[in-house]
């Protein structure tokens, strides 16, 4: 099974084919008092709480799809939306039934209704949601007439209606055990739903109101509904022995005590006598009270009334369980082309101008149109997110359909209203006094208009604003082709297969290329390079079609990612990949590499990263619950990370990020939880907020790479050997600053170890850190030290003229405002041009690799000649010339000599190499070891102290044979060397 | 806040500031970066991210003729970070060391870190031991304490009316530090004591002065312009590496530079 290939997200339910978006609103309860004593906000709750209901997925239930917090702490909840409705239906109806049609609904329809709204009603309890709002109105059907639940999460999302000031839920159609039932036994007490299910399938059957006229005052109602919990207290059935005089409109009741229909009016019901008796025993076992007779949705499913149903859709056991997964490492899926983009535009193009018309007689009627386009495949989470990137605000909507209209404030003050109504009269009152609690909450939904996005999609592909941004032309360095790393480039296959090695179950070399391969297509030939990189796949494979061209590459990123027809077109793409992920791992990599759409960067950055098997199970494997001595540090950050993010900062985000790094704790023995981890998942987490399990993986394999062993229990070495050679990164690359920062002794330890163990969560907002991590997760593991770099040369001015204190005050707490985007390029262009053997670091995996076969090769024949002076490393500088550092001047040894590096390698030093590794890594290294072992003293790694001596970098001979053509090279050894 | 926190006024801004070097030890989440900011921006951010490594800041303020720069280093609290610590504290002249008075432990941290410091840290050192977050403690008595005088006859009566009202354990708020056991431990200890609130402002200006007022200012400016007419660039700001060649080729120079009465 394909990782991704079950994601609700990715797809799109056949029966969600017409869908359309609403949106309903309301105010949280305003706990400012209680927030004093830290309780969190209960916007904030209700936020975090709302997000996991958009990872619920039922063919019965409408999908959630976003939760977005608008002015004034209003709450916006996105969903999927129908026209027709249990309500709709039975107005018309009612409207009918005056011109004097029938009453009522067949039987067959009922069951059908009934089985449908009990399967979405026991997907949600599975899931721990108790309905609580299901009225007619809320019981949607699309067109085929399938039933869609919608407000399911209302009430479960509001920590059942504590959290707001109106009430949930609709009494004519609630339970009389839920009177007075306090919101934590309600948000477990699945049997109330069964109670409106009871009531909603008795009037679409009846064609009747449940409660009699006169229950339509609420206050009548109540005292009926407790009058019946009385009764039910009293009676075995309170039906049976339910007077008229409580209420029960007496038709239902009468339907509900005799099983026949005393009114019999025309053919309506034809319906078989024992059918009928099945029937409302079935609404009095949902309509039962009490302890021992209450029942939950999964029980009343499993009810006689149901098995003609079941047969006619062959299902014999409702509630079986999907077939176990099956999971591959890498599934093959040969046969599925992806699909064409452009050619399907193309068409679509056609298509809309052809059947203009029809679309707009379409749009006249309201519904929504076009069933052949192109919003009818995306799942509807994208929908949702294009109709945004297409301009739409859903809060805007909301003030176009006359609803929230602004009263400014201070209107609402008492006194001021008093004023107004002595002035302006009645009508004003009234609005204002209507207002305040309409505003609260209105159930009616909002719809959102898809009518146009289909065309502005279209629109938006064909007319690129390339131009606009043409003359930017080096913002985007790296989509020049030739701007290889020349060194990396000349390298040889040996190198490349030493990279990429950092994620164990990754391709490899995949990481070797730096730059995607698209940007050397020409708009010509758009299909390059693809079939290249698919070539693992089948033959059959299809290149894609649609490649983003070049000059939409050059576009800024912040245009991009607004761009409607570009992310549609990214979109699409990457769903496809993700689908077919991990077979399509090289892809997603490839085009990562220009950019990654927003909406599914989490799952692209699992793909990158390399994710694959069951997560899910590797996650709910580690014990996340025992207390750890751990625990109470993590008690203390939690609460401080990242809060301005509205997933961190709220009570789930906490709850979810504690169990993340408990589960993170166990899982890495050998490893402890320093401060700032937190930080370092929060982009995993909250990027995949309802899928806590791939986050966890994701950091599981983002850590060793990028971070490897800063977690350990005593990482100084490690810390302080990374900064070392960022030192020494920072005099290749820019020895003026270097020098002077070193002059002013400001010293990384002291600004920069927020930046490297957190790798820059600590000091950018999560905002900026996608975009950073985006190319970081597509780099090289030392890109982030050139990100460092990058960081300091936009403040490269103010740094020169700087003293200690000024140059560290620019970097103290609050962080500078600086262009990501830039500082990406920037970091990209020096790693580029950037020894390898200047990144070398002892304990990354990369470069130990890469430092083994280098020396193994040149070692040739293990413990040959001393004198055959074939490596070494040399203090260098920019311009080429020497430096006579620190170093004792014996070390500044060159050769120009090469020797052939071919050789095999050699187990046994490859063994010794990793002792030297271990050794340096508890310590260090004294110089001079000599060649025994086989390892010449140039060789040997430096020690952290050495290179704190040095302002310079030392280069490995095997980068500076390709120097040599670049740089000026004097080779000072003294002869005998 | 006082005006002592003020920066050089008119009259004083002519006038060669002393500088300082102050190192914040405590506990994580004790409020250390929280007593920074108010001391040097006035102001208070709920839910203030960790301290990663360590945070520098500055702050000049007033004391009689004399202008004060404050170069802060507030560290990281976990015990982690502990090994980087001596780094910030070497050559430091004074230390506010904070705890939480809603936590009893922190104050068991703030101890070792005394001790630590009697033992390592410049023999002169100044270290202020400051209770935080006594704005949680004190309103449930009266929310009208500006004034850094703790009720402490209220406690009592705090203490049962929390746990009457409180049924989050994680927010209730009491009192786990009582003041006397922390100020008799820094009498014996020859601590300066005071009791803070980050969040009200409460007391933080007053363990800056009083620091100031104790750390012997005149040695200071005598030592440093000499350093500085030495050549180095005298900020003190500047701290060692623990253990690297950089720390102790410049290990001389700063002894000079430090405060070595
Ligand atoms: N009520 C209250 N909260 C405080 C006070 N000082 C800090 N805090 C809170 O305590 C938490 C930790 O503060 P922080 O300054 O980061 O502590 P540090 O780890 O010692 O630097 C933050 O959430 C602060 O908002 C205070 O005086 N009163
Ligand atoms: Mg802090």
């Amino acid at each position: 099974m394909a990782t991704f290939a079950t994601c609700p997200d990715l797809h799109r339910h056949p029966s969600t084919h017409l869908a359309g978006l609403a949106a309903i609103s309301f105010c949280a309860k305003d706990n400012v008092d209680d927030e004093l004593h830290g309780v969190p906000p209960a916007t904030s709750y209700i936020f975090g709480q709302s997000q996991f209901l958009k990872s619920l997925s039922h063919p019965n239930l409408c999908e959630y799809l976003d939760v977005i917090k608008g002015k004034r702490d209003r709450l916006f909840v996105i969903q999927e939306h129908y026209n027709n409705s249990l309500g709709l239906i039975r107005s018309t109806q009612e409207s009918d039934e005056k011109e004097g049609a029938l009453k009522g609904q067949g039987l067959s329809q009922i069951r059908s209704w009934a089985a449908q709204i009990l399967d979405g009603l026991v997907y949600l309890n599975t899931h721990g949601i108790a309905h609580r709002t299901l009225t007619l109105s809320n019981v949607l059907l699309n067109e085929s007439g399938t039933i869609k639940l919608s407000n399911h999460g209302l009430y479960n999302m509001t920590k059942g209606g504590s959290l707001v000031q109106f009430s949930i839920g609709d009494p004519h159609y609630l339970s009389p055990n839920t009177l007075g039932q306090n919101y934590t036994s309600g948000l477990q007490d699945y049997s109330a739903d069964v109670w409106s299910v009871g009531v909603v399938l008795t009037e679409m059957f009846l064609g009747e109101s449940f409660w009699r006229k006169d229950r339509l005052d609420l206050d009548e109602l109540i005292s009926s509904l407790f009058a019946i919990r009385r009764l039910s207290t009293k009676s075995r059935s309170w039906i049976l022995d339910c007077p008229e005089s409580i209420g029960v409109n007496p038709v239902v009741l009468s339907f509900l005590q005799s099983g026949s229909l005393a009114h019999q009016e025309g053919a309506s019901f034809k319906e078989e006598e024992s059918e009928l008796q099945n029937f409302a025993t079935f609404l009095r076992e949902c309509l039962s009270l009490g302890e021992s007779n209450s029942r939950e949705a999964g029980q009343m499913r499993r009810h006689d009334f149901f098995k003609s149903y079941d047969l006619a859709h062959g299902i014999s056991e409702p509630l079986s369980e999907p077939a176990l997964k099956l999971w591959h490492e890498k599934p093959y899926i040969q046969s599925s082309f992806l699909p064409d983009y452009e050619g399907e535009v193309e068409r679509l193009r056609k298509v809309i101008s052809e059947g203009k018309d029809l679309a707009d007689d379409l749009e006249a009627d309201g519904q929504v149109p076009n069933p052949c386009g192109i919003l009818s495949k995306l799942p509807l989470s994208q929908v949702f997110y294009l109709w945004k990137l297409a301009g739409g605000d859903v809060e805007a909507q909301f003030r176009r359909n006359g609803r929230l209209v602004g009263t400014p404030a201070i209107q609402l003050l008492p006194k001021v209203v008093q004023i107004a109504e002595s002035s302006a009269g009645g009508s004003r009152e009234e609005r204002s006094s209507v207002r305040d609690i309409a505003d609260l909450f209105s159930d009616m939904t909002c719809v959102l208009p898809l009518e146009n996005l289909e065309a502005e999609i279209l629109k938006s592909i064909h007319e690129p604003n390339k131009d606009q941004f043409s003359w930017d032309t080096d913002y985007f360095l790296f989509s020049d082709p030739d701007e290889m790393n020349f060194l990396q480039g000349t390298m040889g296959e040996n190198m490349s297969k030493g990279k990429g090695a950092g994620s164990s179950s990754s391709n490899s070399g995949e990481d070797g290329f730096l730059y995607p391969d698209s940007m050397r297509f020409t708009p010509g030939t758009p299909n390059g390079a693809a079939s290249k990189l698919s070539s693992g796949l089948a033959t059959g494979f299809q290149p894609l079609a649609q490649q983003p061209t070049k000059t939409r590459v050059k576009v800024p990123l912040s245009i991009r990612e607004k761009d409607l027809g570009y992310q549609y077109q990214r979109l699409a793409m990457f769903t496809d990949l993700l689908l077919q992920y991990p077979a399509s791992r090289a892809e997603i990599l490839h085009h990562s590499k220009i950019d990654i759409p927003p909406l599914l960067r989490g799952k692209v950055w699992a793909a990158i990263l390399g994710v694959v098997g069951d997560y899910q199970q590797v996650y709910s494997d580690f014990d996340k619950y025992t207390e750890k001595s751990t625990d109470h540090q993590i008690e203390l950050d939690v609460p401080r990370c990242h809060q301005y993010n509205q997933l961190m900062f709220s009570p789930s985000g906490h709850e979810k990020m504690k169990r993340l790094l408990k589960c993170w704790v166990e899982a890495n023995e050998h490893l402890v939880y320093w401060q700032g981890l937190d930080s370092c998942c929060a982009p995993f987490l909250t990027l995949n907020f309802n899928n806590e399990a791939l986050a966890f993986s994701c950091i599981q394999k983002f850590l060793p790479k990028y971070l490897k062993d800063m977690f350990l229990h005593d990482n100084s070495k490690v810390i302080h050997e990374y900064l070392a050679v960022f030192r020494h990164l920072l005099s290749y690359h820019d020895p003026e600053l270097s020098s002077h920062l070193d002059h002013i002794r400001f010293i990384p330890q002291l600004y920069a170890i927020s930046w490297f163990m957190t790798l820059f969560t600590h000091i950018f907002p999560l905002d900026k850190i996608y975009h950073l991590w985006d190319k970081i997760l597509v780099g090289p593991s030392s890109l982030p030290l050139f990100v460092g770099i990058a960081i300091l040369q936009q403040f490269r001015q103010e740094l020169l003229r700087s003293e200690f204190n000024e140059a560290i005050g620019i970097f103290s707490e609050s962080f500078p405002e600086m262009d990501i985007e830039k500082c990406i390029e920037t970091a990209l262009a020096m790693c580029r041009v950037t020894p390898p053997s200047t990144c070398w670091l002892s304990y990354d995996q990369e470069s130990r690799k890469m430092r083994r076969q280098l020396s193994s090769g040149g070692e040739g024949g293990a413990g040959a000649t001393v004198g055959a002076a074939n490596g070494e490393t040399m203090p260098f500088s920019q311009n080429g010339s020497l430096v006579h550092g620190e170093a004792p001047s014996s070390t500044n040894a060159t050769s120009n000599k090469t020797t052939d590096q071919q050789q095999p390698q050699q187990e046994s030093s490859r063994r010794s190499r990793d002792l030297e590794l271990e050794k340096r890594l508890s310590g260090g290294l004294g110089l001079g070891q000599g060649p025994h072992g086989g390892v010449n003293w140039w060789e040997e790694p430096l020690s952290i102290e050495t290179m704190n001596e040095e302002l310079a970098p030392r280069i490995h001979r095997s980068d500076f044979v390709r120097l040599r053509q670049q740089a000026l090279v004097i080779d000072i050894r003294p002869e005998s060397e | 806040m006082s005006q002592a926190n003020d920066a050089a006024g008119p009259a004083a801004s002519n006038m060669k500031p002393v500088q300082v070097k102050l190192v914040l030890l405590g506990e994580a989440a004790v409020g250390k970066s929280s007593l920074v900011l108010r001391f040097v921006n006035d102001e208070f951010q709920l839910n203030k991210e960790p301290t990663i490594g360590a945070a520098f800041l500055t702050q000049k303020c007033r004391l009689e003729d004399k202008v004060i720069k404050f170069e802060i280093w507030d560290t990281a609290g976990q015990e982690r970070f502990h090994s980087l610590a001596p780094m910030y504290y070497r050559n430091a002249q004074a230390a506010v060391i904070v705890y939480d008075v809603t936590k009893a432990s922190s104050l068991e941290k703030a101890k070792s870190w005394v001790k630590e410091l009697q033992r390592q840290a410049n023999p002169n050192i100044v270290i202020a031991l400051t209770g935080n977050k006594v704005d949680l403690v004190a309103n449930r008595k009266s929310r009208t304490h500006n004034d850094g005088e703790v009720d402490e006859d209220g406690e009592q009566d705090a203490q049962e009316i929390d746990e009457d009202e409180e049924d989050d354990e994680d927010y209730a708020i009491t009192r786990q530090v009582p003041t006397e056991e922390a100020s008799a431990y820094a009498q014996e200890s020859g601590l300066l004591f005071f009791e803070t609130s980050a969040k009200n402002g409460q007391g933080v200006a007053e363990v800056f002065t009083e620091i100031a007022k104790k750390i012997p200012l005149e040695h200071i400016l005598s030592s440093s312009r000499g350093a500085r007419a030495g050549g180095v660039n005298g900020s003190n700001g500047r701290v060692d590496l623990q253990n690297g060649a950089n720390g102790q080729r410049l290990g001389g120079q700063q002894e000079k530079g430090g405060c070595a009465c």
